[in-house]
């Protein structure tokens, strides 16, 4: 353990010397001349010809790029925090994204600039899908509604043009008429995004609140990548879905959109290379390290949300192991089996299985397999999981088998031991001794690989550490954290591992 | 106890056993020899199952095993087998590995089958290894706690498949012991093995076996000192032949010679022998027989075990015997002075037969 104690430190240390060095200046409180950043008057949008620009994955932005400016080398990422940390480490020359969004971030993050007017203007709409055009038709009543009783500026005022975060009103919801589910990715401040108390909250929510009112319906918030939003609306996991999904002809194609329930349109961001002249560090760099610490797990109770990640990862893979185990039993003893049928059986399951990236299968299962079945995302991952598991698991199960010597299962059945006698009192004990060390890296395989199950909407240790990047700006601090999180776990857990392993050798219990 | 009638044992195209059969009484010890790849080891294994016989009956006290019907397992129960590779339990202890099966087969108590180990342990010499694992143990002390293993279920018969083959030479004493004790106390045992001394002292039967047959069967006493079988002559006194043939009198004398010399050399016949050999053959096919001009086949054997040495020669044409009124001839007088009997046949080719 004192070995671990020391490893853990030298870890620690390191991450706060990468946090430390790799400064970024999130500090909100900072006041920002907001007029002076904004209005950038030596650079036009003509002048990012050429550049390198941050895009966001599942988005028309890159489409855009290139239609209006052309020649840009692009980089893609999956949320826009990533994308404006590219553009803080020059990573590249600048991102674009919804002008609403881009000026929060600002306002946050005073080194960065925007260039105005915006590049497009683009009208946003709720998604439904192509089946349920009854709910676009009350969507749309609902709006025309709120713009005529002038509740529609008034959320716009509280939202939008407002450089506070408002509190969400209160607005009560019964489920006479059902659930409805909106599909959201809340890292749109202030369309949708996790507020103080880990909420999902913002313009977007509260018009979906609003909207299940109108409906007499309860609400659900689902969140997920921007990617996902479409997917999950089309195959029905959810009914509508919005993170300012700008209406375009090709995406008509595959959904429906509402009327533009918000006008507004893609800015350019850059680093601004005057304005963060200024910001070089001026505080030390322990204090540097205290303030990611307090702002990334203290504020908001933020290492709460770390914990029950962290939870919901051993929840999954422990779960996962123990169908795959099973599985994977099930598996060798058809593989093993005389029969031809099962051989084949359990060969196509592994070579489908073992040929397939977890992500994708993950995916398949959620949007394809259980595209109509309401299910806890969760309880999907652990099948995916326990799938692939089954796979590996029944190779090992199988080889461990393969090395027990068979003179001694002929000697035992010699004896008068059936062949589930021999099996159970010598070729078990002896194949668990050889396979145990591989079925330990499988389950560290399988912990470290759930890191995926964000894609279908999971909050695990890595979506919490997206989640508080969201919310802090500050790539490194999260990241980290989540790294050292999963190091001790699977140090637990490898601990634990060798400990049964010790406890399958008889002569290390000292027997003798 | 045991009755085999026409065991045939085919792997695929490949016959193993050809019809074996066989009557084993109580008490009785049988060794089975015979050359590699006879089908010995098959032929045991069928006798419990560990192999399935592709034909033919076998009769373990009265139950007929290859039926589909029986309970192999209750008979195994009474039928030991110890292995060439031992095959002890490596995940058991000593002392583990001679009590599961009573614990786990016979159903006894703990108890008691920890005292009947303790017992069996003291009858192959091993208390002290109770508590060792089999990795700790040198090959000839493993196979006596195979051998105890299989005594801890008080079978009716032992069966052995080569205990001692992979053994170095000097623990193979001890596990013979062992079966030398096994023996007086009037344990019926099948024995599979290359130990031919061990197999003629031991036994009260032996079986031949040769080309998946009981090629010959007989009491030590018979097989050893007069195999009526010329396999089993073979085998038993280990000989070894030359064969050569002489199609003309044009043929490569030099060529033949050198052969038998390396013959002789290959198989370690003394250098006097070999000369005796070597003369005899030269004077027998130069002087005696070449001028005849006849086609000839000659075949010299050696037997390394009783050192009888033969040389064989056939030959096409009349009826003539060169050693017949010609004791005046040098060749014929210096054969008849190596040879210890020296016969004459025809039967359609001209054989004479030298052998000393």
């Amino acid at each position: 353990m004192k070995k671990i104690s020391k490893y853990l430190i030298a870890i620690v240390l390191v991450a706060m010397i990468i946090t430390g060095c790799a400064k970024t200046n999130n500090d909100s409180n900072v006041d920002v001349n907001e007029t002076k950043n904004m209005q950038n008057e030596e650079l036009k949008n003509s002048d990012f010809v050429g550049k390198k620009f941050a895009v966001i994955t599942g988005t028309m932005l890159d489409k855009i790029v290139e239609d209006n400016l052309g020649n840009n080398e692009l980089m893609y990422f999956n949320t826009i925090q990533d994308a404006i940390e590219a553009v803080k480490n020059k990573k590249v020359d600048a991102t674009i994204n919804d002008e609403p969004i881009m000026r929060k971030f600002i306002a946050q993050n005073p080194e960065l600039s925007m260039i105005r007017p915006p590049l497009t203007n683009d009208n946003y709409g709720l998604v439904v899908s192509k089946e349920n055009p009854e709910l676009t038709k009350k969507l749309n009543e609902f709006y025309d509604q709120i713009i005529s009783d002038g509740t529609y500026d008034d959320m716009i005022a509280r939202w939008v043009d407002n450089k506070d975060t408002p509190d969400m009103p209160k607005i009560e919801l019964n489920d006479k008429n059902g659930t409805l589910k909106i599909a959201v990715a809340a890292v749109t401040e202030p369309f949708v995004f996790y507020s103080t108390n880990n909420q999902i909250v913002g313009f977007d929510i509260e018009y979906a609140r609003r909207f299940a009112q109108f409906m007499e319906m309860d609400l659900k918030v689902v969140d997920m990548d921007f990617g996902a939003i479409i997917p999950s609306v089309q195959s029905s996991k959810t009914d509508f879905g919005s993170a300012l999904i700008t209406i375009t002809e090709e995406r008509k194609k595959m959904i429906d959109f509402t009327k533009p329930y918000y006008i507004g349109g893609t800015s350019i961001v850059f680093l601004d290379s005057k304005t963060s002249a200024e910001q070089t560090s001026s505080i030390g760099f322990i204090d540097n390290i205290k303030k990611s610490f307090h702002q990334n797990l203290i504020v908001e109770n933020r290492y709460k949300m770390v914990l029950s990640g962290l939870w919901t990862t051993i929840v999954i893979s422990i779960s996962a192991l123990i169908i795959g185990t099973i599985l994977g039993f099930l598996i060798c003893f058809f593989s093993m089996s005389k029969y031809k049928l099962l051989n084949w059986i359990s060969k196509i399951y592994i070579t489908i299985l073992r040929g397939t990236p977890m992500v994708v299968l993950l995916m398949i299962i959620f949007y394809v397999v259980f595209a109509k079945v309401d299910i806890d995302p969760v309880v999907v991952a652990i099948i995916a999981f326990g799938l692939n598991g089954g796979a590996f698991i029944g190779e090992i199960i199988r080889t461990s088998i393969l090395t027990v010597d068979k003179g001694q299962i002929e000697a035992a059945r010699s004896m008068g031991f059936s062949q589930s006698g021999a099996a159970l009192n010598v070729t078990l004990p002896q194949a668990i001794r050889t396979g145990l060390p591989v079925y330990k890296s499988e389950f560290i395989n399988i912990m470290k690989q759930t890191a995926i199950v964000g894609y279908i909407s999971i909050v695990d240790l890595t979506k919490v550490g997206d989640i508080i990047r969201s919310r802090t700006y500050d790539a490194f601090f999260p990241l980290i954290i989540v790294a050292i999180a999963y190091l001790i776990t699977i140090g637990f857990f490898i601990k634990i591992f060798d400990l049964i392993y010790k406890l399958t050798d008889k002569r290390q219990r000292g027997v003798r | 106890m045991i009755s085999i009638t026409n065991l045939i044992k085919n792997y695929g195209d490949f016959k193993v056993l050809k019809g074996v059969n066989a009557e084993i009484e109580k008490g009785e010890i049988i060794s089975i020899i015979g050359p590699s790849g006879c089908g010995k080891s098959t032929f045991l294994r069928c006798i419990n199952r560990l192999e399935t016989p592709s034909s033919g009956e076998i009769k373990f006290e009265n139950i007929d095993i290859t039926d589909k019907k029986t309970d192999l397992n209750k008979v195994r129960k009474k039928m030991g087998m110890v292995f060439q590779n031992f095959n002890l339990f490596d995940n058991m202890s000593i002392i583990e590995n001679i009590m599961v099966g009573p614990i786990k087969l016979l159903k006894k108590s703990k108890e008691e089958a920890e005292k009947t180990a303790i017992e069996l342990l003291k009858i192959v010499g091993l208390s002290g290894k109770a508590n060792a694992y089999p990795d700790q143990l040198s090959g000839g002390q493993k196979q006596r706690i195979a051998i105890a293993r299989c005594l801890s279920m008080e079978p009716d018969i032992l069966l052995f498949d080569e205990p001692t083959s992979a053994l170095d030479p000097t623990m193979v004493g001890e596990v013979m012991a062992v079966i030398r004790k096994l023996a007086q106390d009037g344990m019926t045992m099948i024995i599979v093995t290359h130990e031919m001394d061990f197999a003629r002292d031991i036994s009260s039967r032996i079986f031949f076996m040769n080309e998946g047959v009981i090629y010959e069967e007989g009491t030590p006493k018979e097989i050893f000192e007069s195999p009526k079988r010329d396999k089993t002559r073979e085998f038993i006194y280990r000989r070894k032949t030359f064969n050569y043939s002489i199609k003309s009198n044009e043929f490569d004398f030099i060529h033949m010679m050198n052969n038998l010399n390396n013959f002789c050399f290959k198989h370690g016949v003394v250098k006097a022998a070999a000369n005796k050999l070597e003369l005899v053959a030269e004077e027998l096919i130069m002087n005696l027989l070449l001028p005849l001009n006849r086609e000839i086949d000659l075949n010299i054997s050696f037997e390394e075990r009783n050192k009888g040495y033969f040389i064989k020669t056939k030959y096409t044409g009349d009826k003539f015997n060169p050693f017949l009124d010609n004791e005046e001839n040098l060749s014929v007088k210096i054969i008849d002075n190596i040879a210890n009997s020296i016969k004459y046949s025809f039967d359609e080719k001209n054989e004479i037969i030298i052998s000393w």
